[in-house]
């Protein structure tokens, strides 16, 4: 475990130090995660100069899940976004190999070990935003809830993981898929409550593309206070998750011929 | 003129042929396309005073933002990093008739894949339109897509100058989403932000045909709109030759 803490810390040490070599990109970059939260904001906003409450959901309890859901995101851009960007390319043209023949865990290496750190500049936004949520709704989490909210925050971050290895491993079946687009724009779901949308569809994505548990459930559980059945429930979804990811990339990696696969 | 149309025509066919073996990636387009104006329908439903129309207007502001979606920061801008814009110098045409065939290409083959999605969304919610609304909408449609290349293709020219292109187009993506009318109706917006994003090009190049073709416009709503659409065009179309002019000047083929 500890070897790939160590790996994964001087995989992000070589990143930040090509990323600061760019430092106008770095002002794009930030520039842009700012102008998309603050365009998140704004749309709260207008929201609820319309209605006070938006399916049982309060303006501080939605900047909440806006600042959770740019946390998570931005996470996810900057430690998997990178590798998984061309995972199925890779799969698709051989250059998976190069993990393969390394001595180290190659789910890992093939999924994680790329990084984009100006993609955090999301995330101390979405913390911003949190704070003023919980300004707005007068609010100060205790303990319990924070643990949970982080904890959840962390299975998101898992389940994101696990959804974009399990889609990205169909292409050792099929090398012409590419779902990553299409996961992208499940993941956009999750900047709304589960609660807006029909029975069906709350259920896909509580049961089937977990969004629920990426933005819904943290923000409810660090606003409302965190309920054990929800936390349960999250475990068992980002362990059944990462069991499923798991089985198929070995799975995947059994038929991988190399360049020829 | 006619020159023009056939060498457009030519390059409409030629990469309609080259894009017909990506359909699942265009499917995937179609996908990134309509998920904002899905998101806003959802939420929009659940306002209570958002009126009946709603469901008609998102339907069709996803129809608008399929036949007017502009990858330009993709494929022109690719084309300046790339050197590959060169070739298109070289040749005896205008350097747009590329980049524009691609566009109508593009923007064929996703109509025609999101076809079974809007059927979807449209059984799935209560729409209605009128047969003369949906007939004022279309010139509208016409500079909605006109206006949307023109803003793509000019925000794409910033690949001369810097190569963080997707984060200058996603900036305009940005402001289309929250003053276009996808985020929000136009008319669901506080003032003054509803008066500022009326006189803003934004709402023209999404949200204004799916109002008239919602027919949740007046006469008079419908005429100023009109207006704003021509001038803003007239304004776009300057500012991409002007753009150009400046950027073919810094551009040196590989490692422009």
């Amino acid at each position: 475990m500890m070897r790939v803490v160590r790996l994964l810390g001087t995989a992000f040490s070589l990143s930040l130090r090509r990323a600061l070599a760019h430092r106008a990109n770095l002002l794009f970059d930030a520039l842009l995660a700012l102008v998309e939260l603050a365009a998140s904001v704004a749309t709260i906003g207008i929201v609820f100069h319309r209605t006070g409450l938006l399916a049982g959901w309060s303006a501080g309890q939605m900047l909440v899940l806006t600042g959770t859901y740019a946390l998570v995101t931005g996470l996810r851009a900057a430690f998997l976004d990178p590798s998984l960007a061309d995972l199925s390319q890779q799969i698709r043209d051989g250059r998976l190999d190069t993990y393969l023949l390394r001595p180290a865990n190659t789910v890992f290496l093939a999924t994680s070990t790329r990084h984009a750190p100006l993609a955090l500049v999301q995330s101390v936004l979405g913390i911003g935003v949190i704070v003023l949520g919980l300004r707005q709704l007068a609010v100060v989490p205790s303990a319990p809830a924070i643990a949970g909210w982080a904890l959840l925050a962390l299975i998101g971050l898992l389940i994101a993981w696990a959804t974009s290895v399990g889609l990205a491993s169909l292409a050792f079946w099929a090398p012409r898929l590419s779902l990553g687009v299409l996961h992208g724009a499940a993941w956009e779901l999750g900047r709304y409550p589960v609660d807006i949308y029909g029975t069906w569809l709350r259920r896909l994505l509580t049961f089937a593309f977990p969004v629920a548990a990426i933005t819904t459930w943290p923000a409810a559980t660090l606003t409302r206070g965190a309920e054990l059945s929800t936390l349960l429930l999250a475990v068992a979804l980002g362990a059944a998750f990462t069991a499923a990811t798991t089985l198929l990339w070995q799975l995947g990696v059994r038929r991988y011929t190399g360049a020829t696969s | 003129m006619s020159r023009v149309f056939r060498l457009v025509r030519l390059e409409i066919w030629r990469q309609l042929v080259g894009w017909s073996g990506a359909w699942w990636f265009v499917v995937t387009l179609v996908v990134g396309q309509a998920v904002a104006p899905l998101l806003g329908l959802f939420v929009w439903l659940q306002v209570p005073g958002a009126g009946a129309q709603v469901s008609s207007y998102y339907l069709a502001v996803i129809c608008v933002a399929l036949m007017t979606a502009s990858f330009e920061n993709h494929t022109f801008a690719q084309s300046i990093y790339s050197g590959d814009l060169a070739a298109a110098l070289v040749r005896p045409q205008a350097p747009v008739l590329g980049p524009l065939g691609e566009n109508l290409a593009i923007r064929c083959w996703m109509i025609v894949l999101g076809l079974p999605m809007l059927i979807v969304v449209g059984l799935a919610v209560d729409v209605s339109y009128s047969p003369l609304a949906i007939l004022l909408a279309l010139p509208a449609l016409v500079l909605a897509a006109v206006l949307r290349f023109l803003f793509v293709w000019t925000l794409a020219m910033a690949a001369f100058w810097t190569e963080r292109v997707h984060a200058v187009v996603g900036f305009g993506g940005v402001l289309i989403v929250l003053l276009g009318g996808s985020a929000a109706p136009n008319a669901m917006l506080p003032d003054p932000l509803r008066g500022i994003a009326q006189l803003l090009p934004f709402r023209s190049m999404l949200g204004f045909p799916a109002e008239l073709a919602a027919g949740t416009l007046t006469s008079a709503d419908a005429a100023a709109g009109y207006v704003i659409a021509v001038l803003w065009t007239a304004a776009l179309g300057y500012a991409a030759v002007g753009a150009w002019r400046l950027g073919i000047r810094r551009y040196t083929t590989v490692g422009a």
